[in-house]
């Protein structure tokens, strides 16, 4: 057996048994840490003691990298949460250690962050895959009553709820700026359904204008032309970026009526250049998950096992990169608070 | 750092909304233009003119013939006055080969009409479109379709056709109110196909149970509106071809057809003008619409109401939508909807002029419409129709609710668990559904 344990870098580390509670040095940063101990022993010492000589170099190292953050431009005024010395984390459990990681500071970083919570999105995709595919297959099965699929409306509903809600908490915990880790919500019901109604009411003061219109477009405007095609994106990227943006806002001081254009505008403003991101690249994946799902699902009718694969590897894409960029934007946010 | 300048905002927005802007000021809507009462007038005289070869109204060409199905449109739309449906003696036969090559072979066009009458020339015979068939012009209905027995309305003999070739029969629509289905656009007849396909859980286009109908998009790009099989985009197409097709006067909108039994016949010129062509249309448009007119005993009229309910909840309406974008009582999506086996009939009565191309997959959604597929019939004056379905073989309601297979099983097994009141109040509905000048 190992011990695993993370250095402040993000690097994840892993020791034998033998340096349980002993001083190392990691390998990417060079920067000195300690090995957890097995059991803990000291509690209040997160590291096994250092030597004066290794606290002063850690000491000389902090300003530098925080300097190297400012040159990558990604966040001019980051303070680090995790570098700050006068970290007040009183646990010296390794959970303790996942819980005190940095926050991330290049974008590229927020990659790994779906990975870490990977078991849990793909299990959420798997499950909501199997959900709605019954319910639209039941739909294609001529259902007399119409309590199943209402029945399984509900259900589908109430999964999805928690799967976003942990994709919240990508954006959660990043606002309140900590480092990566694995957050889920509790498994009580009023996670999911705050984070439910969180979306829906998001979705209904704004974004539900311009995909009303979309849909009614693609009803009612017969054979598309590249015109209505461009249209119709249009419309789907606009809600998209607005929900996007709405959900942000709304979580920033956990207040639904921050959800309105003004913060909305703000919250661009703020982000300068890198609202592209939410305005553009993230509507732009959202559509084409949504086409792919919605493929996905009309494949279902004839190829039933091909279909639900499409689906739940639509679904599961989906989770991970809206937990990306859910993250993402919640550092950023974190990073440019006036 | 200084945010750009206000214009750009003004240029991102302008661009944003222009696409918008102009799908809005291109919109179409429902297009409908009042006919010109003497053109109404001209239109109904060579409506229900008899036409004779030679024909003084047929100035530039032979007439009548060479090859036609009656003397008049009114001989065949004749029921409830002149634009009304037909009966079985008026039945058209339509014939399809399997595949081009077999129809190159015997130097026959791919599909087409066997006409019943013929004017200074051999009358065309099934015989003439493989040797197997008998020297047939007007093969009854249940010598073409193997009826069952109770349907079978004479001792005949059904005829074994060969593989090559398939024949089936039409039956003669009624015309009232076919300006209102001209003027629906077309991309409300889309909105149709994508409803009921959102409806039943983004099913298939071509279902084969579920009521998923398709709108037929012509090679021009115009969705079918008229015809057993939406075969014509509007009214005028049809007028056109009709006048071709049934009577064998050409006219610059449509050839008229050449004798099966002697395809070098050479047309003289045109039988008939476009504006002659307008004329026909002008007056078919001018027909009333049909109306809904309920009984006047209350215990019928209560059972006509609860008849409809039932027909909107064992799922009639779903196919037979009451109204369609402005028209209201119409009793029909107007798409084409797989109708099972024991309906297929090829062959099309005036020409749709697509064939299958092999190097599509053969469900693309834009094919010519298929065997089984028929255009759902508007139900509006149903009760005075009578014969049903499109080659008549339903002499009441109630058997062409029961002969309704493929899209349209599950509601007629849905009718056929009714109770026999329930059924009987359905029926009911049915019979207020009338043509316009309808008196009891
Ligand atoms: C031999 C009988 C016959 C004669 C004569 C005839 N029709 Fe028809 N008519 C039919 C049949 C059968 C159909 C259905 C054809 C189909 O859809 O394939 C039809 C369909 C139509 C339709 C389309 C109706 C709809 O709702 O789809 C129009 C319009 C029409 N006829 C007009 C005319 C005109 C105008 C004339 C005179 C030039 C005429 N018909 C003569 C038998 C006849
Ligand atoms: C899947 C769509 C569909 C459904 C559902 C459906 N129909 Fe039809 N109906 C059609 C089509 C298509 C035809 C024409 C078939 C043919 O001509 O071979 C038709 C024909 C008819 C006709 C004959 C009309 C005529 O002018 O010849 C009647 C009457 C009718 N349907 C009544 C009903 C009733 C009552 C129900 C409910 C029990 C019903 N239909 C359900 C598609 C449907």
């Amino acid at each position: 057996m190992s011990i695993k344990f993370i250095c402040s870098c993000g690097k994840h580390l892993r020791a034998r048994d033998e340096m349980a509670a002993r001083r190392s040095m990691c390998p990417r940063c060079g920067a000195p840490v300690g090995v957890p101990s097995l059991r803990p022993t000291h509690p209040g010492t997160p590291v096994a003691p250092l030597t004066p000589q290794e606290r002063l170099r850690l000491n000389r190292n902090k300003p530098r990298s925080a300097s190297e953050a400012l040159t990558t431009a990604i966040f001019p005024t980051l303070p680090l949460p995790a570098c700050s010395p006068s970290s007040n984390e009183p646990s010296p459990t390794p959970k303790a250690y996942r819980r005190r990681r940095q926050l991330e500071q290049h974008w590229y970083e927020c990659l790994a962050y779906p990975f870490l919570s990977r078991n849990v999105l793909v299990s959420f995709a798997l499950v909501l895959s199997v959900g709605m595919g019954s319910i639209v297959l039941a739909l294609q099965s001529f259902l007399q009553s119409r309590f199943p699929w209402i029945a399984g409306v509900v259900v589908v509903g109430l999964i999805l709820a928690y799967a976003y809600s942990t994709v919240e908490c990508a954006l959660a915990s990043a606002l309140a700026g900590k480092g990566a880790a694995s957050y889920l919500p509790t498994w009580s019901a009023a996670d999911p359904l705050k984070s439910g109604v969180r979306w829906l009411f998001c979705f209904v003061a704004g974004p539900i204008v311009p995909t009303s219109l979309a849909i009614y477009l693609w009803i009612y405007g017969g054979d598309l032309t590249a015109l209505d095609w461009a249209i119709v994106v249009e419309l789907g990227g606009v809600a998209a970026a607005y929900w996007f943006l709405a959900i942000i806002c709304a979580n920033q001081r956990n207040r639904l009526r921050d959800a309105n254009p003004v913060r909305v505008a703000q919250l661009v403003q703020r982000l300068k250049y890198r609202a592209i991101v939410p305005v553009l690249i993230a509507p732009a994946l959202a559509i084409a998950h949504v086409l792919l799902g919605l493929s996905a699902l009309t494949a279902l009718a004839q190829h039933v096992f091909a279909g639900w694969l499409l689906l739940a590897g639509c679904l599961c894409s989906a989770l991970f990169w809206s937990a990306f960029f859910f993250r993402l934007l919640g550092v950023w946010c974190y990073c440019t608070k006036p | 750092m200084k945010g750009p300048h206000w214009s750009w905002y003004l240029l991102i927005g302008f661009v944003a909304l222009a696409p918008a802007g102009i799908r809005l000021a291109t919109w179409p809507g429902f297009k409908q233009s009042a006919s010109e009462p003497q053109m109404v007038q001209a239109g109904q005289t060579l409506f229900v003119h008899e036409w004779k070869a030679h024909d003084p109204l047929a100035s530039g060409g032979d007439g009548l013939g060479p090859v036609c199905n009656a003397a008049s449109c009114v001989a065949c739309h004749n029921q409830g006055g002149p634009g009304g449906g037909g009966d079985l003696t008026h039945n058209v036969t339509t014939y399809v080969y399997r595949s081009d090559a077999e129809a190159a072979a015997r130097g026959k066009p791919r599909e087409g009409v066997v006409h019943a009458y013929a004017v200074n020339c051999a009358p065309e015979t099934l015989h003439d479109l493989h040797p197997e068939l008998p020297s047939l012009s007007r093969p009854s209905l249940d010598q073409i379709v193997n009826l069952p027995g109770n349907l079978r309305s004479s001792s005949n003999h059904c005829i074994v056709a060969p593989p090559a070739v398939r024949l089936s029969q039409r039956n003669t629509p009624a015309l009232f109110g076919a300006r209102l289905i001209d003027g629906i656009p077309d991309r409300v007849i889309i909105a149709n196909e994508r409803t009921q396909r959102v409806r039943w859980g983004l099913a298939p286009k071509k279902s084969e149970s579920l009521p998923v109908g398709r709108a037929l998009r012509l090679p021009d790009g115009r969705v079918g509106h008229f015809g057993w099989k939406a075969q014509s985009a509007r009214l005028a197409d049809f007028v056109q071809a009709a006048c071709a097709n049934e009577l064998g006067l050409g006219n610059p909108g449509q050839a008229q057809p050449r004798p099966l039994s002697n395809p070098s016949y050479q047309p003289v010129g045109y039988d008939l003008t476009l504006e002659q062509c307008d004329q026909i249309t002008a007056f078919v448009a001018s027909l009333p619409r049909p109306i809904e007119k309920l009984p006047e005993a209350p215990s019928l009229r209560s059972d006509a109401v609860a008849g409809k309910e039932l027909f909107h909840r064992i799922g009639c309406a779903d196919c037979h939508m009451p109204n369609v974008g402005s028209v209201e009582g119409l009793y029909s999506d107007l798409l084409l909807h797989d109708m099972g086996q024991p309906l297929e009939g090829g062959g099309s009565y005036n020409d749709v002029p697509q064939q299958p191309d092999p190097n599509k997959p053969p469900s693309d959604p834009n094919d010519p419409p298929q065997p089984g597929e028929w255009r759902t019939p508007p139900l509006w004056g149903v009760a005075d129709s009578a014969p049903y379905l499109h080659d008549g073989r339903a002499p009441t309601l109630e058997k062409a609710i029961e002969l309704h297979g493929g899209q349209g099983t599950q509601a007629a097994r849905n009718f056929a668990s009714l109770s026999k009141a329930e059924q009987d109040q359905l029926l009911t509905f049915l019979r207020t559904l009338r043509a316009p000048s309808a008196s009891d």
